[in-house]
């Protein structure tokens, strides 16, 4: 096939159809011409070769072979022969041959062409005879030279002839198809027009008819096109304009963008959604696109940047997730595009994006309830073992100290069941107040549910930076709260685990500082303890011990003690309490404070009291039945008694114990423990009071005792804390203490019983104070049930009791009798420190000494006028001299020459007492 | 296998059988040619060497016929070539006169000489010239056919000099040159043989004017080279002294113009030895 264009093949046609008709025309011609030239040559060559034999005679009869040589090359030099030779007679030796250095041969015609012709003559021979002798033979072959030329110049003509009829032809055609073509020329730049977009273009009709049809059948088709066009136009323009409305309604931005390949980039679209969520106008895009870019909070930016990068680099669609420039309207808003690697190098991007604010918003407060405490805002247990890892993590890499701080509020159920729910929610918010203002900005403060708390410290580089750290946390907690009106305080016990120093695993960590905080509680609350590695025994030993208190209820290792309560001015036995004893097979008999603390969290401290309350009734059971009609105590956790079903329960035991009237038992609460949620123990007390059953408030005077909730509780009977009794006698404000319970319980109506009566003076000033009930050591120590009997028929009461009761203590003057105790009490602390049995002697300045400080205070006050008062403070100055000699002495070793003068001391003393009794009158008497 | 060794060895035989042919070809003439060398026969140059060789090569084929003996024609492409090859012996039999002078006499022996009556030379001038002696030729310019030419050039010359008469010699070549240029009026006389003479001026209708005719010369010798053998000189001159009797040369005679030859001596030839030494002393 031909290729190119039209005019390209009719050239190439011509061509085709002349070159072969040349061919054969010249091929006919030359065999033509070859043939009458052959033989029209041959002809010639011999006559000239007849001709020269003559000319040779001569020279051949002389032997003159030069001039031979001569004629012969002459006639070569005219061209007409190839070889022209002279042979001897015989035809056999060459004699001369002729050459010429003219070349005929192809002087103009190129070899090949002779050589293609392939002319060839025969020789002729002709002997030259002289006189009947044969000289030689002249050998003459015709050339073909002038034959090829002849021919070789025919062609020439012929060639040129052709060329030129041929050229001549081609530039008519030429012209022709120039003419003709031109108007399709104009149709074709029409149609490139119209196919390049310009539909108004049309082509020239001109004057070739079957051209012109075309070129108006072209026109035709443009207006079609045009009117298509103009339709479709107007297609597009709605669709885009409905198109434009729907992006409009969608709530997510629309854009188009381009990353130049020469750098830079260009929006091809952006919708008015786009627009407002960045707060630009699509002018202002187009414009200037790395405006959009500002939008962009400055933080986010590079990772923007970031992800479209490795986007292109894949080509993937990105999503990104980010916040926006402060001070927009939206906070967050979310891309999600598609790059387009285009041919040109470009990169198109097609995108949307909208406002996720609500949604970020949304997951945060998700986030926030999930990682968040709902009631104090700080992280809960989920969070917290997140920042955990996140401190330790940190910790190991700075090298720094990480303490883990397990903190448990001490008496918090109390609080919460004085003052409702809504109170302790309220404290515990300000307890988490507290905690965050007493760590540092780094520090983590997580609530794990209750009254529990963990707190990360970080960065503590001195063991007593961490105590002075965990002691502001601790006063921070224990600082008074007023709530709902009231004054309360609460305690905390922390436990603190240590990184590096203890484990690297977050949740042993915590598990330790756990088993630390259970120390601190034992330890007496409201005090941090180090985990130490001792602790993990300490913490089997408590699993263990939980196991044996199992095994022990299981054995019937436990039993009831009956410590006697008895009335003081009656001088008879009033009661009993009972006591939980266990026999443990090891260590013998344990007392509750041995190891209730250890499970008073645990189930099994319920199944303990069930097992005591059923050991009482078992008990008064078994003295009704031997006549004793005394009345039982036991003690029950409030726990216990805030259990839904605790009156039923008690109804029941009551009712299998038939013979026992129930209100022969009663039951001591704590009063700590009673303040949890007392409206509801307040009812269950109710409840049991209505089966007969009788309550007390079990060491009144440690809790947050208030006069509402005095008058909430309906307790008969209220028991004052032994440690107030006990040092009542030398501490004021203890004193003060008991006397204001007793003077309470005067107020409500309700029974007093004091705790922990160790001496008869215990009892006189008792008596004195108007409490009649008590119970403890100075009078009865508990016994197992086996005694109870042998007790009650030996016992007496003391008649010190009496006498003392008799004094006549005016309730002004006890602060004297106070003063008068803790005098006694610094000269048994001196004889002790000389007897060598205490290693610090006394405070020797009397100033200073706990009488010195009454005598100055509120004794000045009160006996300041009285003669007598000047010589109790000569007679104290006196006896702190001595006091002061003796501890040298006992210091210098000479104990036993300090101890030889106590006589000297104890006279002193005796003279103190005997101006103390002066004061009292005297302040007694009207002055 | 084996028609293809056998058609090898075929082949080879063919190859041999060939060159064998091709040595024996070869050879054969080299023994023929040196078995019949021919005798050299020189001609004087008196007329074209075609001219010479027309006439001569059938009286030499006669001759060979007649005596077995080849003989070739041989001359030089000029007198004064052909005198050379003479002086140096190179003919075996030779037809001329020049032998005679002084310088070469008494080395060829006159064999027979060309049959004819006696020939002269003679100074002709055109019969419409003013010149009726010698004497009328002092300084005149006359042509001769060369100056080798004994009849035309050295008879007519000694006379000149014997008359004392001193003309411009111009050569023509031959005779019939000499005297076409006297006849062209290019120049003044013409040495001539009568001979000749007659025969030119009957074809090319020349009138002239003797004014010189010399004593008569005998006809030229064929003259034999002493080296060639008593036996084939005796056999040659027999035949050359039969052929006017022979039939079977008489047309051959005929037709090369010759009347045969016939017996001479040395003496025959005294007036020639004269006519050299009268020019060349």
């Amino acid at each position: 096939m031909i290729r190119g264009s039209l005019r390209r093949r009719l050239f190439l046609l011509v061509l085709l159809a002349v070159i072969p008709a040349f061919v054969l025309h010249v091929t006919v011609q030359v065999a033509h011409d070859m043939g009458a030239a052959q033989t029209r040559v041959a002809a010639a060559s011999r006559d000239l070769a007849a001709a020269i034999t003559p000319l040779l005679e001569s020279s051949l009869v002389v032997g003159d072979l030069a001039t031979v040589q001569e004629t012969l090359d002459n006639v070569m030099g005219q061209g007409h022969f190839r070889t022209l030779r002279l042979m001897d007679a015989g035809g056999e030796r060459q004699l001369v041959a002729g050459h010429t250095h003219r070349t005929m041969d192809g002087a103009s015609t190129p070899a090949w062409f002779t050589a293609w012709l392939g002319i060839r003559f025969p020789e002729f021979r002709f002997p030259v005879n002289v006189g009947g002798t044969t000289y030689a033979v002249l050998v003459a072959e015709p050339a073909a030279g002038f034959l090829a030329t002849d021919i070789w110049q025919r062609l020439w003509t012929a060639i040129l002839l052709w060329s030129a009829t041929l050229a001549l032809g081609l530039v008519l055609l030429d012209h022709l198809l120039r003419r003709s073509l031109l108007p399709l020329e104009e149709l074709g730049k029409a149609a490139h027009r119209l196919g390049e977009g310009d539909l108004d273009c049309r082509a020239p009709v001109g004057d070739v008819p079957e051209l012109a049809a075309t070129a108006r059948a072209f026109n035709r088709m443009a207006d079609k096109l045009a009117e298509a066009n103009a339709r479709q136009e107007e297609r597009i323009r709605e669709a885009t304009r409905e198109l434009e409305n729907l992006i409009a309604r969608i709530p997510a931005g629309v854009y188009k963008m381009r990353m130049l390949a020469g750098g830079g980039v260009r929006f091809d679209y952006v919708s008015p959604r786009w627009c407002e969520l960045l707060e630009l106008t699509a002018e202002e895009a187009y414009r200037e696109p790395a405006l959009a870019l500002t939008r962009l909070h400055p933080e986010e930016q590079d990772a923007f940047l970031r992800l479209n990068e490795e986007a292109m680099a894949g080509p993937t669609p990105l999503r990104w997730e980010g916040r926006l420039r402060e001070g927009m309207r939206a906070r967050w808003i979310c891309i999600e595009a598609t790059p387009t690697p285009l041919d040109n190098g470009d990169i198109l991007w097609n995108g949307i994006q909208y406002d996720i604010s609500t949604t970020k918003a949304r997951e945060a407060e998700l986030d926030q309830i999930a990682h968040f405490d709902s009631l104090t805002g700080v992280p809960n247990r989920v969070l917290l073992a997140d920042r955990l890892r996140q401190a330790l993590a940190q910790a190991e890499r700075a090298e720094t100290t990480l303490a883990v701080c397990y903190l448990d509020l001490d008496g918090f159920k109390p609080v919460n069941d004085a003052l409702g729910h809504e109170a302790g929610d309220a404290l515990l918010v300000e307890i988490a107040r507290r905690l965050q203002g007493a760590v540092r900005a780094g520090d983590t403060v997580a609530r794990m549910g209750g009254d529990e708390f963990v707190l990360l410290l970080a960065g503590m580089s001195r063991v007593e930076d961490n105590d002075d750290a965990l002691q502001r946390i601790l006063d921070a907690v224990q600082a008074p709260f007023t709530m709902a009106g009231q004054r309360i305080a609460v305690s905390a016990s922390m436990g603190v685990a240590l990184h590096p120093g203890d484990q690297t695993d977050p949740d042993l960590l915590l598990r330790h500082a756990d088993q630390a905080m259970y120390l601190a509680k034992q330890a007496g609350r409201g005090r941090f303890v180090y985990f130490d590695p001792r602790m993990e025994e300490s913490a089997r030993q408590h699993r263990i011990l939980l196991q044996q208190v199992r095994t022990g209820l299981a054995g019937n290792q436990f039993e009831l003690y009956f410590e006697p309560k008895v009335n003081l001015r009656l001088g008879a036995v009033a009661g009993f309490e009972a006591l939980l004893r266990w026999r443990h097979p090891d260590k013998g008999l344990l007392l509750p404070r041995d190891f209730l603390p250890l499970i008073e969290d645990h189930e099994l401290m319920l199944a303990l009291d069930d097992w005591v309350l059923d050991g009482a009734l078992s008990q008064l059971d078994a003295w009704r039945r031997r006549g004793i009609d005394l009345p039982l105590s036991v003690n029950v956790a409030a726990r216990q008694l805030l259990r839904g079903d605790f009156p039923t329960r008690l109804r029941q035991r009551l009712a299998r114990h038939d013979g026992v009237p129930p209100e022969r038992l009663e039951i001591e609460v704590l009063e700590a423990e009673a303040l949890a949620d007392t409206a509801r123990l307040a009812q269950v007390i109710r409840e049991c009071r209505q089966l007969g059953v009788g309550f007390a408030l079990d060491d009144f005077g440690t809790g947050y005792s208030s006069l509402t909730y005095l008058k909430q509780v309906p307790a008969q009977t209220l028991k004052i804390d032994q440690s107030f009794v006990r040092d009542m006698l030398t501490d004021a404000n203890d004193l003060a203490i008991v006397e204001g319970v007793i003077g309470l319980t005067d107020v409500f109506r309700r029974q007093v019983i004091a705790e922990g009566v160790e001496t008869a003076r215990h009892c006189a000033l008792l008596l004195r104070l108007g409490c009649e009930l008590a119970q403890g050591h100075g009078i009865a120590r508990p016994m197992p049930a086996s005694q109870v009997d042998a007790w009650l028929a030996t016992w007496r009461p003391d008649p010190t009791w009496q006498s003392a009761g008799e004094t006549d203590w005016p309730r002004e003057e006890l602060t004297l009798l106070v003063a008068e105790n803790n005098h006694l009490a610094w000269v048994d602390a001196l004889t002790s420190f000389l007897d060598g049995h205490a290693p610090e002697p006394p405070e020797d300045d009397p100033a200073r000494c706990r009488f010195g400080l009454w005598l100055s205070g509120h004794g000045r006050g009160r006996y300041g006028g009285l003669p007598a008062y000047q010589a109790v403070g000569e007679l104290h100055d006196r006896i702190h001299e001595l006091g002061r000699q003796l501890i040298a002495l006992a210091q210098a070793g000479k104990r036993g020459e300090a101890r030889a003068r106590l006589p000297e001391l104890h006279g002193l003393r005796t003279r103190l007492l005997d101006q103390l009794r002066k004061l009292k009158d005297s302040a007694g008497s009207p002055r | 296998m084996h028609g293809a060794t056998a058609g090898r060895s075929t082949r080879r035989a063919i190859g041999l059988l060939i060159l064998l042919a091709w040595l024996a070809s070869n050879l054969v003439p080299f023994g023929a040619a040196r078995a019949a060398e021919p005798l050299l026969f020189g001609v004087l140059n008196q007329q074209t060497a075609v001219q010479t060789a027309e006439r001569w090569n059938p009286i030499l084929q006669y001759l060979s016929r007649k005596t077995g003996i080849p003989l070739r024609l041989a001359m030089g492409p000029t007198v004064r070539e052909t005198d050379d090859m003479m002086a140096r012996g190179s003919f075996d039999l030779l037809f001329s006169n020049h032998n005679f002078q002084h310088a070469h006499d008494g080395v060829y022996r006159v064999l027979a000489r060309w049959a004819g009556p006696p020939v002269h030379g003679a100074l002709v001038v055109a019969r419409d010239s003013p010149w009726r002696t010698l004497a009328d030729l002092e300084g005149r310019t006359v042509a001769f056919p060369s100056t080798e030419a004994f009849l035309a050039y050295v008879v007519p010359t000694a006379a000149l000099r014997a008359a004392g008469v001193t003309v411009t010699a111009r050569t023509a070549g031959h005779q019939d040159g000499a005297l076409a240029q006297l006849k062209a009026g290019l120049v003044d006389a013409a040495g001539v043989n009568t001979r000749f003479l007659a025969r030119y001026a009957q074809r090319e209708g020349l009138s002239y004017r003797t004014l010189f005719v010399s004593e008569p010369f005998s006809e030229i010798p064929v003259l034999v080279h002493p080296r060639v053998a008593d036996r084939q000189a005796r056999a040659l001159q027999k035949a050359l002294l039969g052929m006017a009797r022979d039939p079977e040369a008489a047309a051959l005679l005929k037709a090369v113009d010759c009347q045969g030859f016939v017996a001479a001596t040395d003496s025959d030839y005294a007036n020639v030895r004269r006519a050299y030494r009268a020019i060349t002393p």
